[in-house]
């Protein structure tokens, strides 16, 4: 049972590494240019931004429906009109942060007490309530 | 002079091959659990508030069921919970790359307004 792991392990060691490097810079390159876009660009002015299609087909707003305004309103460190155009987005972001540093740059061997408290079961079931209650009340109020 | 107090180590009783019994050897190679899958909680959130689809939702279902059937014991349920967070959260993505750049492309063309009537359209026969 636990050596098929150890296997896909050492096999992604082997096939990883250079590879791993030159897809970390590619992608490191595109959200540098996707951050200066939306940094220069106001998503609730330019029609260049994509709509929401949930938002479009329902005509509610879904739980990520404002993200592309509050990215522009953060880069601008107008925290006031992020929270506004987005309310869960403004404290997923450093959370995404924490778990792609967890995963990716060996954090979750270093703080393996971390990652089982913020990315385990209870957190899980906590920011799956949080998404339905910010996504049902933003229709309501 | 000699040690008369000097007493032999006790020998252990000897009753032919009998005597002897192996300790008892447990087989223990089932009894180490299984790593934890990953249970891709923080990809599906990306997925839910970047890429402004559902399918990411579902996706953070799954997280949740990975850990809670991890931690009762079913494993093999944890195996499969993940990889179905794995597939939606992938979905959602793929799904919401396409949207991008299919509405990018469109706009770039001087179509964008067509898709968007389009999808107003579809959706009228749904909306409630």
């Amino acid at each position: 049972m636990s050596c098929e792991y150890v296997q896909s392990e050492v096999v992604t060691i082997r096939v990883g590494r250079g590879a791993k490097i030159g897809l970390g810079i590619a992608i490191a390159i595109v959200a540098v240019g996707v951050l200066f876009v939306f940094y220069t660009l106001d998503p609730g002015e330019q029609p260049i931004f994509p709509r929401c299609p949930f938002l479009l087909l329902t005509g509610y707003e879904c739980p990520g429906c404002g993200s592309q305004r509050a990215i522009h309103s953060l880069l601008h460190f107008d925290f006031k009109a992020a929270f506004r155009s987005n309310a869960l987005m403004v404290p997923a972001i450093p959370y995404i942060l924490v778990g792609i540093y967890l995963q990716y740059f060996g954090g979750s061997r270093r703080h393996p007490k971390v990652e089982k408290i913020l990315y385990g079961r209870w957190s899980a079931l906590t920011v799956l309530v949080l998404v339905f209650a910010f996504w049902i009340g933003r229709n309501l109020f | 002079m000699e040690d008369n107090n000097f007493t032999p180590p006790p020998v252990p009783p000897v009753d032919g091959l009998g005597g002897w019994q192996a300790p008892p050897v447990r087989d223990t190679s089932d009894d180490i659990p299984p790593l934890k899958p990953n249970n891709w909680l923080w990809q599906s959130i990306v997925a839910t508030i970047l890429c402004c689809l559902v399918f990411g939702v579902v996706g953070i279902i799954y997280a949740a069921k990975v850990d809670s059937l991890y931690y009762k014991g079913q494993y093999e349920e944890a195996e499969r919970a993940a990889k179905r967070a794995k597939i939606w959260t992938l979905i959602a993505v793929v799904v919401g790359v396409v949207y991008i750049a299919v509405s990018l492309s469109l706009y770039l063309t001087g179509n964008l307004e067509g898709l968007q009537e389009l999808i107003e359209e579809s959706a009228s026969g749904y909306n409630f």
